[in-house]
């Protein structure tokens, strides 16, 4: 099988739910399916790292195009 | 002895095997170590359906566990049988099984969130990028050379029942040979900064590797220290590196020497606690307790209370409470792993 689509958090908690329930009960793990899955979950984890960093990022910026306080109105 | 006696060391039985786990905890804090190992307790949780008390799996131990298995069952196929990616296929299947269905606890810390079974699997493929099993950097000579496991007698110390030797057992991930010198391996899971100084100058003087070294060369493996392979697990990310800590004969003798002390020391808080407690029904009331409680940095250690302070240490009458908040469960070096 190698046209499952492992796009989502779901499918791949689905996907690897059976693969566990194959090897519980003794079977082999399909060798495409479990390379297709650890494709998914590593595309996964690198989107999740490019989204934390993007938003560090646009948090930065927006901290940068504050105005500055004018420190001599403080006092 | 008395009928009392007999059951006090029954209750309160002395372990005939230490290994670097036990050694650990009598050095962090030596009460510690009497109320897991002499007593056996082990922190347990009511099930609300049931009302039986269980253990709670701990999910570093679990992660760790089931990554180790994975990377014994690769390294053992490549070696029979030659083929990195069916090695690695095998071990991936090992580790599934390893895992199990068993749900395990909520999460408390981002370092547990991080440890899920995703992660595992990607660990366990991404560890052998970067320690190929071909890369004669991380040569393994044979399948006796994986899982590499002994015990030897400590020297001058005899069990206080039996009058027999106390041994010291090990085991380690493999023996590896790089360029044709023999060092011991490995591979500790972690959240520290694996390319750190911070992380490769932990492992200096780790008695458990001088352990290890020592019960490897009572065996007549000439290892000349350990390779420690670190895999930093992040949240969306995976790090790993390497520190090479040598030992040589002056390590092994100090850390011998001071064994051997501490395992006597061990023996007589020991002794003075079954004196102490035979004629009070075997509860300890009045402190000092022989086995001394640390009183400090013990009682929250590697970021957790430790699980003999609510119910233990920080009440005049634990034999109350514990039997509500543990079950008797001994550790056993010797014992293999619960998939075998």
């Amino acid at each position: 099988m190698t046209d499952l689509d492992l796009s989502n958090d779901l499918d791949r908690q689905i996907e690897l739910q059976d693969l566990r329930t194959l090897v519980l009960s003794g079977k082999a793990l399909p060798p495409e399916r479990f390379r297709q899955l650890l494709n998914a979950i590593r595309e996964g984890r690198d989107n999740a790292q490019r989204l934390a960093s993007a938003s560090k990022k646009s948090a930065k910026k927006t901290l940068a195009a504050k105005t500055p306080i004018d420190l001599s109105t403080l006092f | 002895m008395t009928a009392s006696g007999s059951l006090l060391l029954e209750r309160f039985p002395f372990p005939h095997v230490l290994d670097n786990t036990m050694y650990e905890l009598w050095k962090t804090c030596p009460h510690k170590f009497f109320r897991s190992t002499v007593q056996g307790l082990k922190a347990a949780q009511r099930d609300p359906n049931t009302g039986a008390l269980l253990t709670v799996k701990n999910i570093h131990l679990h992660f760790g566990g089931a990554l180790a298995r994975g990377l014994e069952v690769t390294r053992k196929t490549y070696l029979a049988e030659g083929n990195q990616g069916d090695a690695i296929q095998d071990g991936a299947a090992a580790l599934l099984a390893f895992w199990g269905s068993e749900p395990l606890p909520p999460p408390t810390t981002r370092n547990e969130e991080n440890k899920t079974l995703e992660a595992c699997l990607l660990a366990h493929d991404e560890y052998f990028r970067a320690f190929p099993l071909d890369d004669p950097q991380h040569h393994i000579p044979s399948p006796d050379h994986v899982e590499v496991s002994g015990t030897a007698p400590i020297p001058g110390v005899v069990h206080p029942f039996t009058g027999e030797p106390i041994l010291y057992a090990g085991r380690f991930d493999a023996i590896t040979s790089r360029f044709g010198v023999l060092r011991g391996l490995d591979d500790k899971t972690t959240s520290d900064n694996v390319d750190s100084d911070r992380w490769r100058s932990k492992w200096t003087l780790a008695g458990q590797f001088t352990g290890y070294t020592w019960l490897a060369q009572q065996y007549g493996f000439p290892i000349e220290g350990f390779l420690v392979h670190g895999v930093q697990i992040l949240k969306a990310s995976l790090k790993f590196g390497e520190a090479i800590t040598p030992r040589t004969p002056f390590h092994v003798n100090t850390w011998l020497a001071q064994l051997c002390f501490d395992v006597q020391m061990m023996l007589r808080q020991y002794g003075a606690f079954i004196q102490s407690v035979e004629d009070d029904n075997g509860e300890w009331t009045d402190p000092p307790h022989p086995f001394a409680q640390r009183l400090g940095d013990a009682c929250f250690h590697y970021m957790r209370k430790c699980s003999f302070l609510d119910d233990v240490c920080d009440t005049p009458r634990p034999a109350d409470f514990i039997p509500n908040a543990f079950v008797v469960e001994r550790w056993n070096p010797l014992a293999r792993s619960i998939d075998e």
